[in-house]
């Protein structure tokens, strides 16, 4: 898992509509959280973005992003989004290859070899701000620690975050 | 450079659109055209120039997108740009639920395809800037 201070490496994969992306060109200069997920099957991964989904309407006027991987393929990440109601980019590694650079791989799961569930957040140069072990549902972020991850990355990212006054 | 002038037919003047969608090598493409009105006014941040933008983001991505402005706080229209198939799909341009959209048939070297906003990020960053411009 990578700690906070590391630099989180650039993913280069397919989104849900199956354009290659990298993840620096998707973070550009703002704060996100970079979720990795086991696949639209597993249901602690449907609860646990129903959270994200409704910090979403915060993140679309914060300038902050979401960006969410797993192995599931372009046209089941791009139907799981939909039904999600999710508006930020997912990307897909069906041949698990940023999975392996990553060492994210969930060694419990023989079956479906997915990735560990884990959010970081992440400044704009994709240095780990917070990890976050979701392996057990509680191991994960609650809106308010993502809240707060934001907030500080934002004050880093941002020169006038303190409102430039007369 | 986050804004150059666009001036398409059917335009009665230029207005900013948001760089990136300009190629000299961009391939001929069909446009859906958004116009607001002469003597109707509307505000980027209208609820219903807001969901538009959603709509954007979540659905399927078409091969460019930018809002048109010609100052800091109002929404002038917008372009949407297809090419072969997906051309279809301009019918349903989500900026067309405000006001109607013309179809345009625009020559090669001028649009080109850029990709998809990142999400969710619906607020233009900085004021004068047309969305889906994405940096400060």
């Amino acid at each position: 898992m990578f700690e906070p201070g590391a630099t989180f490496p650039d993913l280069c994969l397919p989104d849900h509509n199956g354009s290659k992306r990298t993840l620096s060109d998707l973070v550009a200069a703002d704060p996100v959280i970079l979720q990795t997920y086991r696949g639209w099957w597993c249901p602690k991964e449907q609860r646990y973005f129903r959270r994200l989904v409704a910090l979403q309407e915060e993140l679309e006027v914060g300038y902050a992003r979401i960006v969410s991987v797993s192995i599931d393929p372009p046209p089941v990440a791009a139907a799981f989004r939909a039904g999600l109601g999710a508006r930020w980019t997912f990307l897909c590694d069906p041949d698990r290859t940023e999975l392996e650079r990553l060492g994210l791989r969930e060694t419990t799961d023989t079956v479906n070899d997915p990735y560990v569930p884990a959010v970081f957040t992440l400044g704009p140069d994709l240095r780990v701000h917070a990890a976050y072990d979701g392996y057990w549902y509680w191991g994960r972020p609650t809106p308010e620690e993502l809240l707060q991850d934001l907030r500080a990355l934002s004050r880093d990212a941002r020169d006038d975050f303190a409102a430039p006054l007369p | 450079m986050s804004w150059d002038w666009l001036s398409l037919p059917g335009m009665p003047r230029p207005l900013r659109a948001d760089a990136r969608v300009f190629d000299p090598e961009g391939a001929a493409c069909e446009v859906s055209l958004v116009l607001v009105p002469e003597g109707v006014q509307i505000p980027m941040d209208d609820p219903a120039v807001q969901e538009a933008r959603r709509r954007i983001l979540a659905e399927p991505p078409f091969d460019a997108v930018t809002t048109l402005l010609s100052d800091e706080s109002r929404f002038e229209g917008s372009v949407v740009v297809a090419r072969g198939d997906q051309a279809a799909r301009l019918a349903d341009d989500p900026f067309a639920r405000l006001f109607p959209a013309r179809r345009l048939q625009v020559e090669a070297g001028v649009l080109g395809t850029v990709p998809p906003p990142a999400g969710p990020t619906i607020e233009r960053y900085g004021s004068g800037n047309p969305w889906p411009w994405d940096r400060f």
